[in-house]
């Protein structure tokens, strides 16, 4: 009791303690291959989730990345789906590939699948799926490079591009969920209140939804890829992390949607409960304004990176449960990461020797430095509702005081933030309101290797999350051909040059990713499988291996 | 404005049949000079509420057309903004968001793609319940024990007493409620951890029931962050009564002392009382947006604070309109009801 209510007050932010930081993370036992073991049927599992705006689960109206997006796709599959360490296989495609220009994608159908209604699932509702989503976008599947999908038969859909696309396996190919022609073609609107229960092919069906309360689903029985393993999911809606976690305490939820803090591990890791996660891919990244001085300098860029501390922030902010971020902007653990660019810069007399060449010096002794008489003296913004965040902001100021930069942490709610960094929508036209900040990403600009390009791209219309204003042309040339390049040694290559450059000119200095650490009943479930730097919640987890 | 039109709805002459038709001419006559006045604080606030979710800087796009929708095409989002009537200047917006206020209706929310009113509907029910609850339990509380103090004033339980409730006075709710929670759901498991009903259906008494169930913890949490007020106003107003001559000529009647409290004291102590309890619907109904985010208690207080996440402002200025209503309807029925309780104010 005495130590639940202390892991109470320690979430809550009210009492600071350390903690062991064992990085020591559960997963799922699988079984030893060629030992055949037969998996018992699990009645229900209830799992909690923290996500209120999921309505009712279509693709246009699901709203989070984890869990919102794999709750959907236990309704609705996908052509090609990625396994647990991000690598794709086919799915609903039985198989695909692309010719040597790179511009015909043509994927097969597994024969005989069927929607939840009885309804079987063909070209043509691939062919559907993707001129719906072009008529209605969304932000995750823009699909204005495809200029027509053709259906020579059945189980053929032959996608033709306007322009080679080396990540067009992973999104769309992975990632865009296939709609049934017969129930969306009656719909104008789909952003409109639909209240239909979604009708997809996947391993489950959902039952029952109750706005703010409920999502209930039901396996498959008929599923192509065999009956899942869990026969019902109840997904509670909890409004607050505190309770989800206690509810797992408490017997009240068998897993949740959110990760621990690090120093309530021990607590969750006792009792028939268990933890399972990895290195999240949810980061942290320094941005700093290329378009404001003293930062459109890359020297001084550079000098800022060498006075951070990753280390120290993971240490002391996370407890150790976390990794540091590569100045090459990519999570060390994915696969087309430049070892070469993954280790920190840090080094304070760098760091000074490079203020002192930009004339930057401190010439009234107070410990900050001047430019042109002014002091190095600036407003570092943060998300509030991160207290993670806030501290990693804390700590990082009286990292860059040593050097003579003086930061002062804003922390703004989310939509303050977020628009000071996204001024109404013009990403481009203009370079934000802001000088330096620390920005969260979500895990999923480390599984496609296009983010990069978006994400520092000088065309406004392709670098979409240009967040820092970043202009290079050799980098524009080399992400256009990166996205081009089919032929996956010459787009390693070229992804490996993409991060040679970002480590260098620094626009964007990823410094931290918490751990993720995801509690659980053992005795309801004990299958999880972890998804690398996302989550456990998905279809791996519920069905048996074949 | 509506002003003289409320003026001219009093009925005028002696068309009140008999009983005691110099009061209700009264109350009338009072209703007439008040609702004018009352009206105008509902415009005010009404402006308020279309004002403040828009000063607070962000913009709901991300809501309307799903995270980083900064990726779309722009004419997909000027497209959604113009759908939604958000590319209209300021002004525009208002009066239609007036002009629809005069026809009742609130529009439709962002995030849940339906009528406001559909969602207040859905949710008010349970807001009243908690609050009304809370409303009840704490004045009956509060006052019963006040009553004890009162009469056995400066000994040493009086004082332990204003201690815990000027101690309880001072506590931020969500604490309360998250001490309950862990304590009483969590760790002693006699209550549920969530919602406002089992995810199981059930009918009939056992629904009864585990509503009943569901309620106990958040309204405990609202009587006990709101009991004290109560508690030392009350205790203040009996003091008050307790030294006046009436309460001396009743001992030296040789009437037993819990004859006198009851009868004599609290009649007279109850107008502070009776006041406060309506004047503190507006701070229940603060209270209650943070617990039921604690205890995800499915009212109109977590409709309201995910809405204020997200920017949807439909949402929150039909929801904030709603609140407004009732709070403003309870001063004004303890405005209307006063004079009936205490003759000195009527004129």
């Amino acid at each position: 009791m005495r130590r639940k209510l202390t892991a109470m007050l320690i979430g809550l932010g009210l009492v600071a303690a350390a903690c062991s930081s064992d990085s020591g993370n559960g997963g799922t036992a699988q079984p030893e291959p060629g030992v055949t073991t037969t998996i018992p049927q699990v009645a229900t599992l209830r799992f909690a989730t923290i996500a209120p705006g999921e309505r009712n689960l279509t693709p246009w109206t699901q709203g989070s990345g984890y869990p919102g997006y794999y709750m959907m796709t236990l309704v609705y599959d996908t052509l090609v789906w990625l396994d647990p360490d991000g690598r794709p296989e086919p799915w609903l495609a039985r198989e695909y590939s692309s010719d040597p220009s790179g511009l015909r994608w043509t994927v097969r159908l597994h024969e005989g699948v069927t929607f939840h209604d009885g309804r079987p699932l063909t070209s043509a509702d691939v062919k559907f799926t993707v001129e719906y989503l072009q008529a209605n976008p969304r932000p995750r599947w823009v699909l204005t490079n495809i200029e027509r999908v053709e259906t020579p038969d059945a189980t053929t859909a032959v996608f033709v591009l306007r322009e080679p696309k080396a990540s067009f396996v992973l999104n769309p190919l992975a990632d865009m969920p296939i709609i049934p022609q017969h129930v969306w073609s009656a719909i104008t609107n789909p952003l409109d209140e639909v209240t239909m229960l979604p009708v997809g092919s996947g391993p489950y069906r959902m039952v029952e939804y109750v706005e703010g309360q409920v999502h209930r689903f039901q396996a498959n029985p008929d599923y192509f890829k065999g009956r899942p393993i869990v026969d019902e999911i109840v997904m509670p809606i909890i409004g607050n992390n505190q309770a989800a976690f206690t509810a797992v305490q408490s017997g009240d939820a068998d897993a949740v949607s959110v990760s621990i803090t690090p120093e309530l591990r021990a607590q969750f890791n006792q009792g028939g409960l268990k933890t399972a996660g990895g290195s999240g891919y949810r980061g942290w990244y320094l941005y700093m304004n290329t378009g404001r001085a003293p930062f459109e300098r890359p020297e001084f860029r550079q000098a800022m990176a060498a006075a951070v501390d990753s280390n120290d922030i993971v240490q002391t902010a996370l407890l150790g449960a976390g990794a540091t971020g590569s100045p090459g902007f990519v999570h060390r653990s994915v696969p087309w990461s430049n070892p070469a660019t993954r280790e920190g810069p840090l080094d304070l007399n760098r760091a000074r020797t490079l203020l002192d060449g930009l004339g930057f010096r401190d010439t009234n002794n107070d410990g900050v430095r001047e430019m042109d008489g002014s002091p190095l003296e600036f407003e570092l913004l943060v998300r509030s509702n991160d207290p993670v965040a806030v501290r990693a902001a804390e700590i990082l100021s009286q990292s860059v005081a040593r050097v003579g930069v003086k930061l002062n942490v804003a922390a703004l709610d989310q939509a303050t933030a977020g628009n000071r960094t996204w001024p109404d929508y013009q990403i481009g036209q203009s370079r934000g309101d802001y000088t330096i900040a620390l920005f969260s990403w979500a895990a999923a600009v480390q599984q496609d290797p296009d983010f990069l390009r978006s994400l520092f791209h000088s065309n406004p219309s392709v670098g979409t999350l240009n967040r820092s204003g970043y202009r290079n042309p050799q980098y524009d040339e080399l992400a256009d051909q990166q996205t081009r390049a089919v032929d996956e040694a010459t787009r390693n290559r070229l992804l490996a040059q993409m991060q040679e450059v970002l480590a260098r000119d620094m626009p964007a200095y990823p410094i931290f990713y918490p751990d993720d650490i995801f509690p659980y009943r053992e005795s309801t479930f004990d299958r999880w499988v972890y998804y690398k730097g996302v989550g456990i919640l998905n279809k791996a987890s519920l069905l048996a291996p074949r | 404005m509506a002003a003289p039109a409320a003026a001219d709805a009093t009925p005028v002459g002696p068309a009140v049949p008999a009983a005691r038709p110099r009061r209700r001419h009264r109350a009338l006559r009072r209703l007439a000079v008040r609702g004018p006045q009352y009206l105008l604080i509902v415009l005010v606030a009404a402006s308020a509420n279309f004002a403040l979710p828009r000063m607070m800087p962000g913009n709901p796009v991300d809501l309307l057309l799903g995270e980083d929708a900064n990726r779309l095409p722009p004419e997909t989002i000027a497209d959604e903004l113009a759908r939604v009537g958000l590319d209209q200047p300021l002004v525009v917006q208002y009066g239609r968001y007036m002009a629809g206020l005069a026809r009742g209706e609130l529009g439709c929310s962002f995030r849940h793609r339906k009528p406001v009113s559909t969602l207040l509907r859905e949710r008010l029910p349970w807001t009243l319940l908690l609050v009304g609850t809370a409303l009840v339990v704490s004045t009956v509380l509060g006052v019963a024990l006040a009553a004890l103090a009162a009469w056995r004033r400066g000994r040493r339980r009086d004082t332990g007493s204003i201690a815990l409730f000027t101690f309880l006075e001072s506590t931020p709710p969500f604490w309360i409620g998250l001490l309950l929670l862990i304590w009483f759901a969590a760790t002693l498991r006699w209550f549920p951890l969530f919602g406002h009903m089992s995810l199981d259906r059930t009918t009939g008494l056992a629904r009864v029931g585990d509503i009943a169930h569901h309620l106990v913890l958040p309204a405990a949490t609202l009587v006990l962050s709101s009991v004290g007020a109560v508690f030392l106003l009350a205790r203040a107003s009996l003091l008050g009564v307790i030294r006046d001559d009436y309460v001396l000529v009743a001992r030296a009647k040789g009437l037993r002392e819990r004859t006198i409290a009851v009868r004599h004291a609290l009649p007279a102590a109850s107008l502070p009382i009776a006041t406060s309890v309506l004047l503190r619907v507006g701070a229940l109904a603060g209270g209650a947006v943070i617990i039921e985010r604690v205890f995800t208690y499915r009212g109109v207080g977590s409709l309201l604070l995910e809405a204020s996440f997200g920017r949807d402002y439909p949402l929150l200025q039909g929801g904030l309109f709603v609140l407004t209503v009732i709070v403003v309807g309870a001063n004004l029925v303890g405005d209307l009801i006063y004079p009936r309780l205490d003759p000195r104010v009527q004129r």
